[in-house]
């Protein structure tokens, strides 16, 4: 294993020099503790941000390639890679607007309850084996438990709006998320029955022959749809159909309120396929001919599938209401389960 | 240098105190607002702070199926069904609450009764680690073996509660 090459190192020196700097003051363990993850916290931060900037620029590109256009060309120079930033920015500048007939603390809230439960998730996710906020027993479970919060969020912001459109938009977000997070989670439950933990790192080390993208090719395959339906981008874009409902939940947001939303979409994309690269792809494990870091493996990975998804997004138009419920409902679901029990088969006869 | 009041268990306490301070007011809030909506909402952060305890304690797999489910299912389902029915969810309809008495009669007994239980029944103060190895192995093994009973009839009631909500919303109007 390539272990030795990490980003991992650096972290590892890092918070032995601060346990040693509060040692020699006499301060007790738990203040360098929390430093310690106040600083992985805020370096999660920092990665999530510019990922975000790179992956709305990356989608104008990929969007535009695929309509034979260019996409951004002038600002920054190279490819209108400053772009993004300079969207950001206007952003930032606009006036916020709170509708009159709003209910006015939800919809001030909403747009930070969509973010923290994407943020949250980042927790449990190993970057390395030892680059990880916390690996909990519970890891790939809590993912899911709070990127179901994200619906929650959605509800409200689409509610407190006080527009038939935003309403529409909340109610077609709600349902979807609900039916497509069984799906979702019973995809993953077949890797973690053949893995026998909840454990992010046991999962990616279980992956070390061969993986579970070869093993598992129909959860794989349910994941990714799922996991586009949960992050609510085409063809399962109903919560925000333009020719439809204006921009469904978020059209009465505005400024930054409306980059929160964004930034989260983008986030629970980024989620999505870190989730999908760390569990079906072997994560930070690569070649052992080839000593890379771990950190890269699983990037290139995970962009790899986020391709995949724009691609999708830019290619297939959206699916109907109620095609949207029956294809999670009579098709993803009991693939799942059919998934579930061959594995168990397998499982029981080749013990 | 010693720090007593930076130990482990302190934060601990502390940690649990405001969270259940947390639960406290926003379970106070669920039935004293006017606005149904924002009953559930208060509703999903008092679940929210029953999880963060879960946690505090280490049963991380509770805490995790309380914001899964509860939160996830059953919190997003009480909101849809209020945004469907437009004469709740319209903000301009208050709610009231006619029994107030009774039902703070109610809550003190049950208070009384509970924490007679409690006290009475010698549970130790909290001690680290609840459990060996983790809560979602133990958990597993026990409903896969002594509680498999009860485990098999809880799942029996839901497949009868789904067959029966599909022949009720199946039945066709005349």
């Amino acid at each position: 294993m390539n272990v030795s090459y990490g980003l991992e190192n650096i972290w590892l020196w890092f918070t032995a020099l601060l346990e040693k700097l509060f040692g020699w003051f006499g301060l007790p363990y738990i203040f360098a503790y929390t430093i310690e993850k106040i600083i992985f916290a805020a370096a999660l931060l920092a990665f999530i941000s510019i990922s975000v900037l790179f992956l709305i620029w990356m989608e104008r590109k990929v969007s535009a390639h695929i309509q034979s256009r260019l996409g951004p060309m002038h600002v920054g120079g190279w490819h209108g890679w400053a772009q993004t930033i300079a969207d950001m920015v206007k952003l930032l500048f606009k006036e916020d607007i709170i509708p009159a007939k709003a209910d006015k603390w939800v919809h001030r809230i909403a747009p930070i309850v969509v973010f923290v439960p994407s943020l949250m998730a980042f927790l449990v996710i190993p970057f390395e084996k030892n680059l990880i906020g916390q690996d909990l027993n519970v890891g790939i479970l809590l993912i899911f438990a709070f990127s179901s919060l994200a619906v929650l969020a959605i509800i409200m912001g689409g509610w407190a709006s006080n527009n038939k459109y935003t309403l529409i938009g909340g109610i077609r977000s709600a349902a979807q998320m609900v039916s497509y997070e069984i799906p979702l989670v019973l995809s993953v439950l077949s890797v973690v029955m053949m893995v026998g933990s909840l454990k992010l790192n046991d999962i990616v080390e279980a992956q070390s022959r061969v993986w579970f993208v070869f093993s598992q090719p129909l959860a794989f395959m349910l994941y990714i749809i799922a996991g586009t339906a949960e992050v609510n981008r085409t063809p399962f874009d109903l919560p925000e159909a333009e020719s439809e409902i204006v921009s469904g939940y978020n059209t009465e947001y505005s400024g930054l309120k409306y980059g929160f939303f964004m930034l989260s979409e983008f986030t629970n994309m980024l989620i999505v396929s870190l989730v999908a690269a760390t569990v079906f792809m072997g994560g930070w494990l690569g070649p052992k001919w080839l000593p890379l870091p771990g950190i890269i493996w699983l990037l290139l990975k995970t962009y790899l599938i986020v391709f995949v998804l724009m691609w999708v997004r830019w290619t297939f138009p959206r699916l109907r209401v109620d095609r949207l419920m029956d294809f999670g409902w009579k098709i993803l679901i009991p693939l799942a389960f059919i998934n579930i029990f061959i594995t168990g088969l397998f499982m029981v006869i080749f013990k | 240098m010693d720090f007593p009041f930076f130990n482990g268990q302190l934060i601990t306490y502390g940690f649990f105190l405001l969270f259940a301070t947390v639960a406290i007011a926003s379970a106070l809030l669920v039935v004293s607002v006017k606005n149904i909506m924002h009953s559930a909402l208060f509703l999903a952060l008092f679940l929210l702070s029953v999880a963060a305890m879960f946690f505090i304690f280490d049963a991380d797999f509770l805490g995790i199926v309380q914001i899964l489910l509860y939160i996830g299912g059953v919190i997003v389902l009480i909101l849809f069904a209020v945004m469907l029915t437009s004469r709740v969810s319209s903000q301009l309809i208050q709610q009231t609450n006619e029994q107030k008495f009774l039902a703070i009669i109610v809550c003190i007994f049950l208070f009384g009764m509970l924490s007679y239980v409690i006290f009475t029944s010698g549970l130790k103060g909290f001690e680290r680690p609840l459990v060996e190895g983790g809560i979602t192995r133990n958990v597993g093994q026990l409903l896969m073996t002594v509680y498999v009973l009860p485990f098999e009839v809880a799942s029996l009631v839901l497949l009868a509660a789904l067959i029966g909500a599909m022949v009720i919303v199946g039945k066709k109007d005349e």
